[in-house]
């Protein structure tokens, strides 16, 4: 069982992977980028997707 | 009340609650971008502030978590305190979701209940839906408040109003003992009880209705008379009995003519039950013999 701590913990992660993948889905929408840049968001977005994921999957193991 | 008959324009602003002002700047953001006017607040007790001063606040966005004041108990605020802004959609977005918290906020009436950290696509078409269902709400309290409606809710709270003062004037007993009413008091009150099961038989000729279909009915009649829609789910959360019963029942009212299910023109994975035509009908007439009784046995 998690403590308060980690659970705290966890749901403030949340929060913040809320703010990496909506800046970097803002940053998506503005224009001119290149290709190049396109591509280094869309790594940014895949990696915080995926620990996204991986919060969820300790909250789950927790319920 | 009055509000609903007193109208400007269309309220059209997003009002977004979380203690994390970098989530809130993203949220604004991104709801700006789509062309959402938005209204964002770290504290909870200044947004319901918010909310009571401003009138054209169509859609909510709660977080759960929250120090001192929660999500849940800030929503239950508003069901409470802004009854009759019908309208308001209020969705929860919450970094620790649980089953128990999506049941409540579900009772509560919130329309979604998202885990962060919520693309910036299904946070825009999920506020796009809410704002369209919030202005059609809108756009329909005048005609709940011209059908009379607000007229028989004045009539049944002046009736609540005279309950209330006579339960003010008994006086308290003990459990374990005999109530000492009169003999009339007794005979009033089972002459109503016997009344209002009169009426029910009387309206549903050679159909005994169990009562979790009475609760389905009596909860749909209410979510009307708001100006609310309310869902296949939060109708079963609603019949006080199991869901499959109560999934059950409400084929069973179907069948009979009583209700319908529509799919949510906004969002077609949610199917809502409205009265039909014929069930309405009924359950007003159930409702107007039972007001009757109660003036009767109450003024």
């Amino acid at each position: 069982m998690a403590s308060d701590l980690q659970r705290r913990g966890l749901h403030d992660l949340n929060s913040a992977l809320q703010v990496v993948t909506g800046n970097v889905e803002l940053l998506q929408m503005s224009q001119p980028l290149t290709p190049s840049q396109r591509q280094l968001l869309a790594a940014a977005l895949a990696a915080a997707h995926q620990a996204a994921q991986l919060v969820q999957a300790l909250q789950r193991s927790d319920d | 009340m009055d509000q609903l008959i007193a109208k400007a324009a269309p309220p059209d602003r997003v009002l977004l609650v979380d203690d994390d002002a970098a989530v809130l700047s993203v949220y604004s953001a991104i709801l700006g971008a789509a062309g959402h006017e938005c209204v964002a607040e770290t504290d909870p007790v200044v947004a319901y502030e918010s909310l009571r001063s401003d009138p054209s606040i169509a859609v909510v966005i709660l977080d759960l978590q929250m120090p001192g004041f929660g999500g849940l108990e800030l929503l239950r605020r508003i069901r409470v305190e802004f009854a009759d802004r019908p309208w308001l959609q209020v969705l929860v977005v919450t970094g620790q979701a649980s089953l128990d918290s999506a049941i409540d906020a579900l009772r509560l009436d919130a329309v979604e209940y998202l885990c962060k950290p919520v693309p910036a696509a299904q946070l825009t078409a999920v506020i796009g839906s809410a704002l369209l269902r919030a202005q059609q709400a809108w756009s329909a309290a005048p005609a709940v408040a011209n059908a009379g409606y607000l007229e028989r809710l004045r009539e049944v709270a002046d009736i609540a109003g005279q309950l209330v003062t006579q339960i003010r004037g008994m006086q308290p007993v003990a459990v374990d003992q005999p109530a000492q009413q009169d003999k009339a008091t007794q005979q009033s009150a089972l002459r109503f009880i016997s009344q209002l099961q009169e009426a029910r038989r009387g309206l549903f000729r050679g159909i005994a209705l169990p009562e979790s279909s009475w609760e389905i009915l009596l909860e749909l009649m209410a979510t009307e008379m708001a100006g609310r829609n309310i869902s296949v789910s939060g109708l079963c959360l609603a019949a006080n009995c199991p869901v499959t019963t109560a999934l059950r029942r409400i084929d069973e009212l179907a069948e009979l003519g009583l209700i319908a299910k529509q799919v949510d023109p906004t969002d077609a994975r949610r199917l809502y039950v409205r009265m039909t035509d014929a069930g309405r009908t009924k359950m007003q007439l159930f409702l107007a013999q039972v007001a009757a009784n109660l003036s009767a046995n109450v003024v």
